[in-house]
């Protein structure tokens, strides 16, 4: 600058304390609102970053809010669960009365005391079970899966039997194990024959009753052997040549006992020679076998002629399209064997397609999920789906803990069905009467199976309380997240007060400065100087 | 010793005083002026004065005295380096400032920095919008978790009140841009009043200077317009000398754009807006005309056959084949090549003509509308409304032997000369006079023009005794030179007489002064070749000729009037050229402004990456980088649209079963092609193709097929199943629309528009219930089974709040130049709009700081030459009041002097 004048001077004084005031007046601020900036153009990467942790932290806190219901919904389905494991077992209870105690003092009570009375508490213990699988947590019924809403479990009597549904599906639905070629069922008619026919009767075959033989074992176990007709007698006479187990033709000469037939040659429709061994069969196991074929189980036939077509099968029960013609087909060859009426296995069409529909409802129902957010990424996959794993399935099902469906005997698998069943089987015992065997072995194995499902019911009850505990930790974990979110936040928000203070006070300190200075400009010039 | 006046040394106090008082006024004058807004300090000029000349009595002894001090004048100290660099520093101040404002005024409505409750801590801090997002999303997390009637009403408040803060947000932008509309209009309103300003003070100064006066107030006045203007525009200042007449040069100040744009090739931005006493203004036109996509500057391609240019209707032919047309053909690589073809030529499809460009927007196509805020400058006018003009003339000779050759080469070459009446030859004649008695003898010489001849050898001695016979020589001789000189001369005999030569000029008109034929004898002291003085017969006239008609030729990329006439100056003809430069309206390009008026125009043009491509081909290719209010607007509306799109979509569907297939009212599925359709894995590909063949293909925004990865079409699977004959059953209904009391995502028209950030509303069947959240589409086993809180969409509106989805500008733009604006969930997405505004606003904050402290320094630079100090003033009083008072005293101590020389000398002895 050449010269330094008046107005020059002034002005660059100017500019100067409007920044010193400026800088004051942003220190101020600074001390004022306590945050390091004040928009986002002070810091625009500081500013991003603190409304993603603020963002973060409030849908931490409503993951929270989701996470601590789910824990108290678990915590109650954990109270009502232990009722329940109280009892069914003492193990886990204070020894009061248990179905397991139950049950084991009716199998001791050969006499039958106290069956009815037994058989009683069992169906009390059992209608408790059911009621504390009913229980809401606030509006929501707790084991209810996806529709708390509504009441889970409800007894209906079927048939003079106590049926437990769960949301309308009877718990004990299974697929009936009809005759099938492959995945369809074989049709049959009323009276238990394949339909080759066509006659469309709209039936299937149960095959609960039925048993696979091989063609070679059945012709073994029912096929008398041709014999040797008796010689040189009156042609109408029946009856066969008797030999001596020595080979001789008995002739009924002293010394002879007699007692064989001669088997007849398959092959040449000869006699066999009599002294080779095999040869020759003992009258009483002829007519044994005589005896047998005439009670010869009933084989499944099909109704192409109106008697005696019987089916063959392969061993998955599909149907051949004739007999076997040599030995090794026949050990692959198989009759389906009845015992009893073919006309006792079959069932509708309709029975059927009920009982399957049933067994799919219950299969998608115990498959069932209820996804919520708690804070573990909730994402969906690219159609859309949720990816299981970043949410928790809140949805408790009763039966997960019951148990549901028939077991390979047929027999159920729920907890509630089981009990009904065992007292069905102690009231079909007349009050004062002892256990026959059967029914013994019948109520023991039944009893046995409770065990199972009880430990079923014990191993769901401990996933549970992992579960219980997985949201517990979640929920401390979202604690954790969300005061650390808010630190994180803060350190990129907050001020240091120390250094705001200090910053405010040299700012005001500089424009105090600042205006001492002007006061020195405008007072001073030569003009003051000149007399 | 020389003379010397009495009174002279009254004379030197006398101007002393003078000088000193002028001083002390002049001082006066600038302490007074000190706080006068652009006030140039003003300083005394003052010559020392000597007076008279040498005299007849001068000694060399002499010495000679001045006779004082003279005031020449009173002029300003400026320097017009630091004018120029404060004028465009303060451009660009003005442009940094005019940014950072608007910036700031939309940070206050975007910037959600400690604005909001705190949930926690009830401290200022978690957003408005943001945390309004959130509030959606917890409120949709708590509906996932319990679908009840009473999260859903939770969920809809939350929603409404998010569309309020849309519609509120929306509102200020819009509030915001017809603010910086009307700044707008102000700063052009407030530019025009400069210009005038500024002409008018030319035509004062220009005035006061003829006469002598500097007008420095007037000129202060002028800067401090000028230093006005330039915070609103890039200018460039010339002062010049013009010629007012008399041979009286005055000072001529002009005023251009200060070249700015980028573009080397456009010229638009160095427009003439002030030149001395006319001056411009600045219009906001209602139409602008169109710019010629292949002639700008970016398009290499044509770089070689045009400037900046704007359209016209007319296709550019092919300036290296008349007839044939230049089109932008695809080079099959993607690439645009010029190729010409001819009226038989087959034209490829797809190739587009282009259009011939031109720098007069007034044969320009016209495109309504201006929402570019382009800006045009009227033509320069005085106060009076006279047009700027420059008349420059020429002229050149033409000769009537070019124009007879005119006339005879024709057209095209003849302008249109026509010959009006025939030249008259010229005709002289020579008599042969040789003297008495003389002869010629074998082996005399002699000479005839030029060259030498013997008798005997080229002429018989006979014959040239024979008078007749020696001038039929001479003519043959004398013809062939000036045939030679002119092919219309002709020597002759003559024929009326044997003894004399006759010249004739044919068609040749009036002869040249340096073409009269002359014959000189040389060397015949005899006299045998003696001829009589030459004699006139005729003397010969030039044709007249009737000139071409006036032809005046507009040159509109030039600006100039181009009058060609001719002009018969004393018989000679004259081609008198008159060309007239004028100024015409001028379109200016969009970066031709620098300053305050620019950023405003950015701040109400950029869309950023929401520019049409139209745009970045032909108005600037830096659009897609340059973010003004309606960027903002437009990033705003998109998100609320994708909002709301996304939600409405979640929010409708059709019925499933348990598996996930679609089934009909009686919870059957449809098939296609005998196969279940299942929502979440698709249709197969047996399916599309069934349903493409029966023409549900799905087709994108321009109505074309959307093809797969292996280039087959894709079947609409939405469109089949919105066919009421294939049974699906549609579930739930919109839950944004873009009017309260309406279920519409509009269709882009006025009365239905889409939903964006001003109009998004919770629709109406929403607000009245009619349509609810749906928390599922899935209808178990034909509803014998109920799922009363199954949340599965439920879930999936919970994971569309975190899920990244893309921003297309395109949604909003259709021929937007991105494709892409941003990819994130909708907190993410307006945390990016933030971000980027607070880069922008930080960015701008710097750059004035920058700017606006150089400017405070050149000021103070300038003031350091042109400004009053009070320092400098109090010495200037001191010395001219010491100065004052010495000339005083010197006035008194010569009067004391003379007084003692007249009355006190020569007494003694009295």
């Amino acid at each position: 600058m050449i010269r330094a004048t008046t107005g020059g001077v002034l002005r660059g004084y100017r500019k100067n304390l409007m920044d010193s005031f400026i800088r004051d007046n942003k220190a101020r601020n600074t001390v004022l609102t306590q945050r390091t900036f004040n928009s986002y153009a002070e810091d625009p990467a500081a500013a991003a970053k603190a409304f993603r942790l603020r963002k973060s932290r409030m849908m931490v806190n409503s993951q929270h809010d989701v996470c601590q219901s789910a824990y108290s919904k678990f915590q109650s389905a954990f109270t009502c669960l232990d009722t329940i494991s109280k009892l069914i077992d003492t193990k886990n209870g204070d020894g009061a009365g248990c179905l397991k105690d139950t049950t084991l003092g009716m199998l001791n009570d050969p006499k039958g005391d106290a069956r009815t009375q037994l058989s009683k508490v069992l169906d009390q213990m059992s209608q408790s079970i059911v009621q504390n699988l009913n229980q809401k947590y606030g509006d929501d019924f707790i084991f209810a899966g996806a529709d708390g809403h509504n009441v889970p479990f409800e007894v209906k009597t079927v048939d003079g039997k106590d049926t437990l549904y769960y949301r309308g599906v009877p718990v004990d639905a299974a697929v009936p194990n009809v005759w099938k070629d492959g995945d369809t069922p074989f049709a049959v008619t009323k009276d238990g024959k394949l339909d080759a026919a066509g006659t469309n009767e709209g039936c299937y075959l149960k095959m609960d009753n039925i048993k696979m033989m091989s063609v070679k074992e059945y012709e073994e176990l029912y096929t008398l052997p041709d014999l040797q007709p008796k010689a040189n007698s009156d042609p109408n006479a029946q009856g066969f040549e008797e030999y001596n187990e020595d080979g001789t033709l008995f002739e009924g000469k002293e010394g002879q006992k007699g007692g064989f037939y001669l088997k007849m040659d398959p092959a040449t429709g000869n006699p066999m020679d009599p002294k080779v061994e095999g040869s020759l069969i003992k009258k009483d196991d002829y007519y044994a076998a005589v005896e047998r074929v005439n009670s010869a189980p009933n084989r499944i036939e099909d109704n192409s002629v109106p008697t005696n077509n019987v089916v063959y099968v392969d061993k998955d029960g599909k149907v051949l399209p004739g007999p076997p013609t040599t030995d090794a087909d026949k050990e692959t060859s198989f009759f389906m064997i009845v015992d009893g009426k073919p006309s006792e296995q079959v069932m509708t069409e309709k029975e059927y397609e009920d009982a399957k529909c049933d067994a799919e409802k219950l299969e998608y129902l115990m498959n069932e999920k209820r996804f919520v957010d708690i804070g573990l990424g909730f994402q969906e996959n690219e159609s859309g789906q949720l990816i299981e794993s970043s949410g928790f399935n809140d949805a408790l099902n009763g039966l997960t803990f019951l148990g549901y469906g028939l077991d390979e005997d047929g027999d159920p698998r729920n907890i509630y069905s089981i009990v009904q069943e065992l007292r069905q089987i102690a009231d079909s015992v007349p009050e004062g009467e002892d256990w026959s065997t059967e029914t013994y072995d019948k109520f023991k194995a039944l009893v046995k199976k409770l065990e199972g499902s009880a430990d079923d019911f014990r191993t769901e009850y401990t996933n549970m309380d992992a579960g219980t505990l997985k949201l517990k930790n979640n929920l401390a974990l979202l604690e954790d997240n969300f005061y650390g979110l808010q630190e994180q936040y803060s350190a990129i928000e907050d001020v240091n007060m120390a250094d705001a203070i200090s910053s405010f006070l040299w700012a005001e300190y500089c424009y105090n400065a600042a205006l001492k200075v002007g006061n020195s400009i405008l007072s001073q010039t030569l003009m003051d100087y000149l007399n | 010793m020389s003379t010397m006046g009495t009174f002279d040394a009254f004379t030197s106090a006398r101007l002393g005083i003078y000088a000193a008082q002028h001083g002390l006024r002049v001082t006066g004058n600038n302490i007074s002026n000190i706080n006068t807004l652009g006030y140039t300090r003003q300083r005394l000029e003052q010559n020392s004065f000597k007076a008279g000349a040498y005299d007849v009595y001068r000694s060399q002894l002499d010495n000679h005295v001045g006779s004082g001090a003279l005031v020449t004048g009173i002029n300003q100290i400026r320097d017009p380096y630091l004018d120029v660099r404060y004028r465009n520093t303060n451009a660009a101040t003005g442009y940094h400032e005019a940014l950072l404002n608007r910036y700031t005024e939309l940070a206050d409505i975007l910037d959600e920095v400690g604005k909001g409750e705190d949930s926690n801590t009830n401290e200022k801090g978690d957003g408005l919008l943001v945390a309004q997002l959130q509030t959606v999303s917890t409120a949709l997390r708590a509906f996932a978790d319990k679908p009840t009637p009473e999260n859903e009403t939770i969920v809809r408040n939350a929603a409404s009140t998010l569309c309020t803060l849309f519609n509120t947000y929306a509102r200020d932008l819009e509030k915001l841009r017809q603010e910086t509309e009307i700044k707008f209009n102000s700063q052009v309103t407030e530019i025009n009043e400069c210009l005038t300003n500024i002409r008018n003070l030319n035509k004062e100064i220009r005035d006061y200077e003829i006469f002598g006066d500097n007008a420095l107030e007037l000129r202060d006045e002028r800067n401090r317009q000028i230093d006005k203007l330039s915070e609103y525009i890039g200018i460039k200042v010339v002062y010049s000398e013009e010629d007012v007449g008399a041979g009286k040069m005055v000072e001529k100040l002009s005023i251009y754009l200060a070249d700015k744009n980028p573009d080397g090739t456009v010229h638009t931005d160095e427009a003439l807006l002030v030149d001395g006493i006319f001056g411009t203004q600045f219009e906001v036109p209602e139409s602008r005309p169109s710019m010629n996509p292949y002639y700008g500057s970016k398009d290499t391609a044509l770089a070689s056959i045009k400037d900046f240019l704007y359209q016209t209707d007319q296709p550019l032919e092919d300036p290296n084949k008349a007839g044939n047309f230049l089109y932008l053909v695809d080079d099959g690589n993607g690439n645009k090549v010029v190729q010409s073809f001819g009226p038989t030529d087959t034209i490829p499809t797809g190739a587009e003509a282009i259009m011939q460009g031109t720098n007069d927007p007034t044969e320009a196509v016209q495109v309504e509308g201006n929402d570019h805020y382009f800006l045009n400058l009227t033509k320069l006018l005085d106060e009076k409304g006279k047009e700027w003009e420059d008349i420059t003339t020429t002229l050149e000779a033409i000769s009537n032997q070019t124009i007879q050759g005119l006339i005879t080469a024709g057209p095209p070459t003849n302008p249109g000369w026509a010959e009006k009446t025939p030249a008259v030859p010229a005709i002289y004649t020579f008599k042969f006079t040789p003297a008495a008695g003389t002869t010629w003898a074998d082996g005399d010489q002699f000479v005839i023009g030029g060259n030498p001849y013997t008798i005997g050898t080229d002429i018989p001695a006979a014959d040239a005794n024979d008078p007749a016979k020696m001038v039929a020589f001479i003519a043959d001789k004398m013809n062939t030179k000036y045939m030679a000189q002119d092919p219309a001369f002709k020597v002759e005999v003559d024929p009326a007489d044997a003894t004399q030569l006759k010249f004739t000029a044919q068609k040749a008109g009036k002869l040249q002064p340096g073409d009269i034929p002359k014959l000189t004898s040389i060397d015949d002291p005899d006299g045998k070749l003696t001829f009589a003085a030459r004699v006139m017969v005729q003397a010969g006239a030039d044709a007249t000729y009737t000139p071409p008609a006036d032809v005046t030729i507009n040159d509109p990329v030039k600006g100039w009037d181009v009058t060609t006439t001719y002009e018969q100056i004393n018989g000679d003809w004259r081609k008198v050229v008159i060309t007239k430069k004028h100024t015409f309206e001028t379109a200016l390009d969009d970066n031709d402004l620098y300053g305050a008026l620019q950023a405003t125009r950015e701040l109400l043009t950029e869309e950023g990456e929401f520019t049409k491509q139209s745009v970045v081909d032909t108005i600037d290719e830096n659009a897609s980088d340059r973010r003004g209010i309606p960027f903002y607007q437009k990033s705003l509306d998109l998100l609320a649209r994708q909002f709301a799109l996304q939600y409405n979509k979640l929010n409708q569907g059709y019925q499933l079963n348990q598996k996930g297939n679609y089934t009909n009212a009686d919870h059957e599925e449809l098939t296609i092609g005998g196969a279940p359709v299942n929502k979440y894995d698709g249709l197969t590909q047996a399916q599309n193709d069934q349903l493409v063949a029966e023409g549900y293909v799905l087709k994108d925004k321009d109505g074309n097929d959307v093809l797969d990865k292996d280039g087959k079409p894709v079947a609409d699977l939405d469109a089949w199943l919105a066919e009421e004959k294939n049974g699906a059953v549609k579930m739930g209904g919109l839950l944004f629309s873009n009017r309260n009391d309406r279920d519409s995502e509009g269709d882009g028209s006025p009365e239905d528009p889409f939903i964006d950030a001003s109009n998004i509303s919770i629709s109406q069947s929403w607000s009245n219930k009619s349509v609810q959240l749906v928390p599922r589409f899935e209808v178990l086993f034909g509803d014998e089974i109920t799922d009363s809180t199954q949340n599965i969409n439920a879930g999936h509106m919970v994971t569309m709040m975190e899920q990244a989805l893309i921003y297309n500008p395109r949604d909003l733009v259709p021929d937007a130049v991105s494709e892409q604006l941003f990819k994130g969930n909708f907190n993410a997405m307006f945390d990016d709009m933030s971000s980027t505004l607070g880069e922008s606003q930080r960015k701008e904050n710097i750059a004035l700081t920058n700017s606006a402290t150089t400017l405070v320094e050149i000021d103070m630079s300038r003031d350091g030459v042109s400004g009053v100090d009070l320092n400098d003033e109090a010495m200037n009083m001191m010395q001219f009041q010491k100065a004052m008072n010495a000339a005083m005293r010197l006035m008194t101590a010569v009067d004391e002097a003379l007084d003692r020389l007249i009355n006190n000398t020569g007494i003694a002895g009295r």
